[in-house]
């Protein structure tokens, strides 16, 4: 099992990361595009999504990003 | 344990990551009696505790992982092999390892699909040749990286290769520094281009010349705190100077630092490089010789720039007598055959003796000016040939997602395509460093790159593809500087057209003598992107 880092940018230029749990890259880009779809109105769509990086699960693993300022 | 004394480190366990409570109860180096008592009974015979620990030991689970297969790490302390010893390895690579060898960015030798029954033997097999993969990953002192020129240099103020040797023989199976918070890197070379990559090793030593008592003497100046992976940090160099009978002394004071003082909270933060970043240089100087004793202040650095660690061509060896014949493996690959057969190549041409070097090629050394044409005529020649095209002659790759479990994309075969693809295409006059890596990771060093290559995977309605983002402006030596990112994603069938846009800007625009490197930096990154952004948009468009 691995924690994914997945960028997603929707069709409105809008750009988002997921960070999910899964055993597969497809699993990934399922999971996240779901969590994705659920901070969107109906109107937007994904255009794309990206795995950057994936990392083994275990505890303590994350991911840090920079907040905006 | 009970009748240890307390390690430093343990007064405060809950400074300690859950790994390193798992390693104040076992000791990393035990693993190799383990695998030599259980290998026989298979993968099932080991606990996911082993398996972590299977690193002391030079070996690593290798993709997909649960499936019984592992990659060996063999070091190679200096980058020198004998004839005996290269075909000792190329022989365990065709009879457990699928006859892929690969050499690596620290001049180490990698195998791939090796299993836990196979383990014994190529322990056993190594020895009698005088090689180890214990402590080749771990945290533990690594190989010791060293110019693969030593004693044959032309631009060497002195022969380092004694002091690998002593170095390795400080370092290797030593239970002093069986566990350390995390990897640690050595190298150590006396050619004034910088060789052993001093800025990106965690203790690095580099040629320096100090007059004391009226006689010049020659010896090293240190660097610490230096690596890569998803935070990168160039070292600091020390304010001492250093003779080579203090190389030992000097490295065995740091490594206890870092083993005593080094962060053991989170695995992410345990590098030396991260403590450097907090004591500075001042600090680290004034403990190391508190530890130590005096030594003599910095002296005069005898660097004189950075050859990248290529040694490909045909080149005189000091003293004019003897030439050496470095030989290009397209990114760091090749069989076990034809490692076999470089070992009978050096043994009839030369003096039974192969190097490996840190741009992951292979060097045969002392061949006489009469035996250059024949030797040069060999079939195998042509192929690993001494004169690479521009690209092909300076790609590197990580191993990619072909036997790595965390690398998105496949790397080796890709950076091969592309690097041909731009032979094929761009003229171009100057070496430009080409790095590809399949994740943040940094095994295939892409930070010091002229050209890095992060991999990534797309999705997209019309499917899912491979992508790289890039990166530009890399190096070490005296202007050492990690490379910057560019904005805009690039889809791998169109990395290398895109690269050749970029070739075409830097062409257009370089002055006299500029490295790609030198030109980014100049010209500055918000003018590169101003054009790649451009690019890019044409190339997706087309």
């Amino acid at each position: 099992m691995f924690l994914y880092h997945v960028e997603i940018s929707t069709t409105d230029e809008k750009n988002l990361v997921a960070v999910v749990i899964a055993d597969s890259d497809d699993a990934a880009f399922k999971y996240a595009q779901t969590l994705a779809k659920r901070q969107f109105s109906p109107s937007q769509e994904i255009k794309e999504s990206t795995i950057i990086e994936k990392k083994y699960l275990e505890k303590g693993r994350g991911y840090v990003f920079q907040t905006l300022e | 344990m009970a009748d240890q004394q307390q390690r430093p480190w343990e007064s405060d366990k809950s400074k300690l990551s859950a790994f390193e409570l798992t390693k104040l109860d076992r000791e990393g180096l035990s693993i190799i009696e383990t695998i030599r008592e259980r290998a026989s009974q298979g993968y099932s015979a080991f606990s996911e505790e082993d398996l972590v620990f299977f690193k002391w030991a030079g070996v690593y689970e290798q993709k997909p992982k649960g499936e019984g297969h592992f990659m060996m790490r063999v070091r190679i302390p200096g980058g020198i092999l004998t004839s005996e010893q290269t075909r000792a390895l190329a022989a365990i690579s065709r009879d457990y390892g699928r006859n892929v060898v690969d050499v690596t960015t620290r001049q180490a030798i990698q195998f791939h699909w090796l299993t836990t029954q196979s383990l014994p033997d190529i322990f056993d097999r190594l020895e009698q040749v005088g090689l180890f993969s214990y402590q080749a990953c771990g945290d533990v002192p690594r190989t010791i990286v060293g110019n693969p020129l030593s004693g044959i240099d032309p631009h060497e103020l002195i022969d380092t290769a004694p002091l690998v040797e002593q170095l390795e023989k400080h370092f290797l199976l030593n239970p002093e520094f069986d566990n350390l918070p995390r990897k640690y890197k050595i190298s150590i070379s006396g050619n004034i281009y910088n060789t052993g990559h001093a800025e990106i090793n965690d203790l690095a030593f580099t040629p320096a010349s100090k007059v004391i008592d009226g006689e010049e003497r020659i010896g090293f100046h240190v660097w610490v705190g230096g690596g890569l992976s998803a935070k990168p940090y160039l070292a600091k160099q020390l304010g001492i100077f250093v003779l080579p009978e203090d190389v030992v002394r000097v490295a065995d004071g740091v490594t206890k630092i870092f083993r005593d003082n080094g962060y053991r909270q989170k695995r992410h933060q345990a590098r030396l490089k991260f403590l450097m970043a907090d004591w500075g240089p001042e600090k680290f100087t004034e403990k190391l010789l508190e530890l130590i004793g005096s030594l003599p202040e910095q002296g005069k650095d005898r660097t004189d720039g950075w050859n990248a660690g290529y040694f490909t061509g045909v080149h005189k060896q000091k003293g004019d007598e003897l030439n050496y014949v470095g030989l290009l493996l397209p990114v760091g690959r090749l069989t076990a055959e034809d490692f076999a057969e470089l070992a009978d190549l050096t043994d009839r041409y030369g003096s039974g003796s192969v190097r490996t070097t840190n741009s992951q090629n292979i060097i045969l050394p002392n061949i006489p000016d009469e035996k250059l044409e024949s030797l040069l005529a060999e079939p195998l020649l042509q192929r690993l040939t001494p004169f690479p095209r521009t690209f092909v002659g300076y790609a590197v790759s990580c191993t990619g997602n072909e036997y790595c479990n965390l690398a998105i994309v496949e790397t080796k075969a890709r950076m091969l395509s592309i690097a041909t693809w731009l032979d094929e295409h761009v003229e171009l006059d100057t070496p430009v460093r080409l790095h590809m890596i399949g994740c943040p990771n940094s095994c295939g060093q892409q930070q010091i790159a002229d050209i890095g290559l992060q991999g990534s995977l797309v999705k997209t309605e019309s499917g899912t593809v491979d992508a790289f983002d890039f990166f530009v402006g890399g190096s070490l030596g005296p202007d050492a500087q990690f490379n910057s990112r560019l904005k805009g994603r690039v889809k791998a069938d169109r990395v290398a057209p895109v690269i050749a846009q970029l070739l075409e800007l830097y062409k257009k625009e370089r002055l006299a003598e500029e490295k790609f490197h030198q030109f980014a930096r100049r010209v500055g990154t918000p003018r590169i992107q101003e054009y790649f952004s451009d690019v890019i948009a044409s190339v997706s468009a087309s």
